[in-house]
């Protein structure tokens, strides 16, 4: 494999991750006002994900800024393409970082409502965005024969959908790990959610997904492999029915994982459907480039690969034990940490 | 304004809030690494505390500053494409390596971190922090790679309008980089340090922290602002002279040498057009400032690196300063009757009192294990002792040793340090103008950081890449002024809101002192939630959920000591009433119950 095709993968990798990781945030966030019933049980909701926050979150700027170290050319132009949708997306995502960290700071209650409704909004902004940037990615931007964007793509009506269908389908995420992280009321609601949540967004992902096929927006080659897409559309509505079943089955401790296969299935239409070339032009006859022309030189991208790729691993690894750490549950009791001694006030 | 001002007013401003953010995490977290190294050794709470809460400091700075990072990769792909698409290959792969390998690590590593309070093996924790602290400070390495790419290419060959990379190695070895790398750490250094300096001082004035907690934050800010001053002075100098032969234009700027920046700019203008070199007076204020702080912060550290010594009590006392006992002046030496042979066997008492804070019988108390006031450790019991302990017959310890080792001394030592010492009763520093000026002395080192921004920053125009890419061609073609003007008034009150969020909050986390809240107390059992997994974790009680606790009087808080457990005299003052520390520390404690 060359090098500018391993630098694709990864950052389909990365991304994907990034949406399965930080779609968590995004939907406990947008789905607050629904499983936490009262301040104790928000608090409760939060805390969940509090410690997991900081690491999903860093998926975004590592997967945008790989993406601009090897393939600048791919990142111009999808983001100049796709630029309000990205701009939501970030505002989005910056907005809940803020929100979750500075809502524990102030005691009153009404500041905390409106914090939570701040998280709720930022929340579903994050994941419309992002829908409609993959919706745009899938559709392809106006690129022109010199290499330069046209213009931004215009609202269209799969763009819109698909954003939505993100919205749906990260809420179930979200509400899904909720019920399988909490006991008690927060997660019998977030239980509930998931099952509404997993149908809506079956339902919101095939009909995106049919109004992109019927209104034409794959015409003119966007989707290298239709066969592909549409094979993982259907993954990702079967994850969906998986997760309604073992969400209303009380085996909510096991829907994350269809939740997080029902992501990856999603985010796989796209790229999968389109690899190797993700941006393709919707102007007539101009042909998509290749991945070798928007990858930088060579030196660097060689660099830039064996000196990330190592470290890459390793704190991918640290992910995965913390989320081992806190993903298990409370079977044995954690040894009683040292008692603190008084601080003494001078 | 020009569209091209407009554009670099909004970087500028972004660049700079940004810059005020990093340095400071970037000096906390060795800070933070250091403290919690110390705590694992030994053990000792007031170490524990003070990693908790500098460490809460650190993560809230932490968190905003990747909100203006976000602003500035906006901008880099919005506003600044021609630089972009000239050097992405060079410019970009070291920031992508930077995000990649530093940025993901220091985030991830800190999100154990956080978790890790009580839960992660001591030295698996202690780990996470010190791979925290590495990946910060070589994020701040591959920034600065970039930028020093742009203050002096190397390493490059122009294909078609592109700058290709040629060499990884030789853009590593670039020496204006690496200047500029140690520059910052000192400066990173010495930000962190007279911040926790002043704000130790702020907490001790006002009665929120406890003697042994500021002592030790002193002393660490003390080091680190000293030797980060004397890091940036001293790099200082070797940048200045390597300028002047990497950039003379620059060189002859800050040289104040007009004559030579107009024949300069007369050749340039003959490959680049007409060019507007940069303001020479700006340039050379802020570099002249920048040094004045830099003397000045030098001189402040090492004052109070003076003034935080402990006084070590005379091993022998002279015999002109041997009163009969009771007779001294306090503080002077008072000698005791020793107590009678056999006495001193095993298990006799040192009470609470006789150490000084964090010291225990063998030197820093537990290093080795743990020692707990009021006890000898197991086997280390004064043997029989003579008429002056286990000192020799001539004023000589038998053991060296760092600290007063006891005998039927201690008593004298407690006597030794009432009153004078920074470890009695007296003040946590022994300088009183150093402990008004410590606490403005924060604002000094972020100025001349950001001095030193504008020096390396604007003295570099008219170009972005030297003697390649001009401001001008950086830009993205045909970006009008009104578009710039829009987005200009969102980042600008998008940055300031965010640096003062910032500011706000680590005022109120840092006022709160570090005896409630901040990391790790999540795990304490009075914090268990309903919830059976969702005992609030870390993140979620120290930074997100709780915190929430309303402020603690500390008069009536049940974890206000009535009688500090581990020698602390402070409260022993506070029980004299005759003592003017004890008039002082009831004034705090009514300053602290009621906060402004």
């Amino acid at each position: 494999m060359s090098h500018p095709t391993v630098a694709l993968v990864a950052f389909i990798a990365l991304f994907t991750g990034y949406l399965v990781l930080a779609g968590i945030d995004y939907g406990v966030g947008l789905t607050l006002p629904r499983t936490g019933s009262d301040a104790p049980g928000r608090r409760a909701v939060l805390g969940a994900v509090g410690p997991l926050l900081l690491g999903n979150e860093a998926w975004l700027l590592v997967s945008v800024g790989a993406l601009a170290g090897t393939l600048p050319g791919l990142r111009g132009a999808l983001f100049e393409g796709a630029h309000p949708y990205a701009l939501i997306a970030f505002a989005g995502a910056l907005a809940l970082n803020a929100g979750v960290q500075l809502r524990g700071r102030h005691p009153g209650e009404r500041v905390r409502r409106a914090f939570d409704l701040l998280i709720c909004a930022a929340g579903a902004a994050a994941a419309f965005g992002w829908g409609c940037f993959l919706a745009v990615t899938a559709a392809g931007v106006s690129l022109g024969s010199d290499g330069h964007v046209r213009g931004v793509a215009a609202p269209d009506p799969f763009t819109l959908l698909g954003g939505l269908t993100m919205v749906a389908l990260l809420a179930t995420h979200g509400s899904a790990f909720v019920a399988a992280r909490l006991t008690g009321d927060p997660a019998r609601r977030a239980a509930a959610l998931t099952v509404v949540g997993a149908t809506l967004a079956a339902a919101l992902l095939a009909v995106t997904a049919l109004t992109g096929w019927v209104g034409g927006s794959f015409d003119g080659g966007a989707l290298r492999h239709p066969v592909l897409a549409a094979l993982a559309v259907v993954l990702a509505v079967a994850a969906l029915f998986l997760t309604r079943a073992l969400a209303g089955g009380g085996r909510a401790r096991l829907a994350p994982w269809a939740t997080t296969a029902a992501v990856i299935a999603a985010a796989c239409a796209v790229f999968a459907g389109k690899y190797p070339a993700l941006l393709t032009s919707t102007v007539a006859g101009v042909p998509a480039p290749t991945v070798a022309q928007l990858a930088t030189d060579e030196t660097a991208l060689a660099a830039v690969l064996w000196t990330s790729g190592p470290v890459l691993l390793l704190v991918v690894a640290a992910q995965v034990y913390l989320w081992l750490a806190v993903w298990a549950p409370a079977r044995t009791a954690a040894p009683a940490p040292e008692p603190l001694e008084a601080p003494a006030f001078s | 304004m020009a569209p091209e001002d407009l554009a670099r007013l909004q970087f500028g401003l972004t660049v700079a809030s940004h810059y005020l953010l990093v340095t400071l995490t970037l000096g906390l977290v060795a800070l933070v690494a250091v403290a919690h190294t110390r705590w694992a050794r030994t053990g000792d709470p007031a170490l524990r505390r003070m990693t908790t809460y500098w460490g809460t400091l650190y993560v809230i700075n932490y968190a905003v500053g990747i909100a203006t990072g976000l602003a500035m990769e906006f901008q880099l792909s919005a506003n600044w494409t021609g630089l972009e698409s000239t050097a992405a290959s060079v410019f970009g792969a070291p920031l992508a390596v930077e995000t990649v390998v530093s940025f993901f690590a220091e985030s991830t590593f800190l999100a154990l971190w956080i978790f890790g309070f009580d839960r992660l093996p001591k030295y698996v924790h202690l780990a996470c922090i010190w791979i925290v602290a590495a990946a910060a400070y070589t994020s701040a390495v591959w920034a600065l790679l970039a930028n020093g790419f742009m203050q002096n290419p190397v390493a490059y060959t122009m294909r078609d309008g592109h700058l290709e990379l040629t060499s990884f190695g030789a853009l590593f070895a670039n020496a204006n980089s690496w200047i500029a790398i140690f520059h910052i750490f000192g400066g990173a250094l010495a930000v962190g340090g007279f911040f926790v300096l002043g704000v130790s001082l702020l907490l001790h004035r006002r009665g929120r922290a406890d003697r042994a907690f500021v002592r030790h934050s002193l002393k660490a800010g003390a080091h680190a602002g000293t030797w980060g001053a004397a890091l940036v002075v001293l790099s200082g100098t070797v940048q200045l002279g390597n300028t002047r032969k990497d950039q003379p234009l620059k060189g002859a700027v800050l040289d104040g040498n007009q004559a030579e920046v107009t024949r300069q700019l007369q050749e340039l203008a003959k490959r680049f057009g007409p060019l507007e070199g940069p303001p020479s007076g700006p340039v050379l204020g802020a570099l002249t400032l920048m040094m004045m702080i830099g003397g000045v912060l030098l001189i402040l550290g090492v004052w109070a690196l003076v003034s935080l010594r402990e006084q070590r009590p005379q091993a022998f006392p002279p015999p002109y300063a041997q009163p009969y006992p009771g007779q001294g002046h306090p503080g002077q030496w008072q000698p005791t009757p020793a107590p009678a042979r056999g006495q001193g066997q095993g298990g006799r008492k040192v009470y609470p009192g006789q150490w000084p804070p964090g010291q225990g019988p063998h030197g820093p108390t537990g290093q080795g294990r743990r020692v707990y006031p009021g006890q000898w450790p197991q086997g280390r019991a004064p043997g029989p002792q003579g008429q002056y302990g286990q000192y020799g017959p001539y004023g000589q310890p038998s053991r060296p040793g760092p600290y007063a080792r006891p005998g039927p001394h201690a008593q004298v030592y407690a006597h030794a340090h009432v009153g004078r010492t920074p470890s009695g009763e007296g003040e946590v520093m022994r300088s009183a103008v150093l402990r008004r000026v410590l606490p403005f002395a924060m604002a000094l080192p972020f100025l001349a950081n950001l001095c030193g921004w504008a020096v390396r920053e604007v003295g570099r125009q008219p170009f972005v890449i030297t003697g390649i890419l001009t401001t001008r061609q950086a830009m993205t073609p045909g970006l009008g002024a009104g578009r710039l003007t829009a987005s200009l008034l969102v980042l600008v009150v998008l940055v300031v809101c965010l640096l003062g969020l910032d500011w706000w909050l680590l005022a109120r986390a840092a006022m709160r002192g570090p005896g409630e809240g901040g990391l790790g107390r999540g795990a304490e059992p009075a914090a268990a939630s309903t919830a059976s997994a969702a005992a609030p974790d870390s993140l979620g009680s120290g930074l997100a959920g709780a915190a929430h606790d309303p402020r603690v009087d500390p008069r009536t808080h049940p974890r206000a000591p009535q009688a500090s457990p581990y020698g602390d005299r402070s409260t022993g003052a506070a029980a004299s009433p005759a003592s003017p520390a004890s008039s002082a520390s009831a004034a705090s404690s009514r300053e602290g119950a009621h906060p402004s």
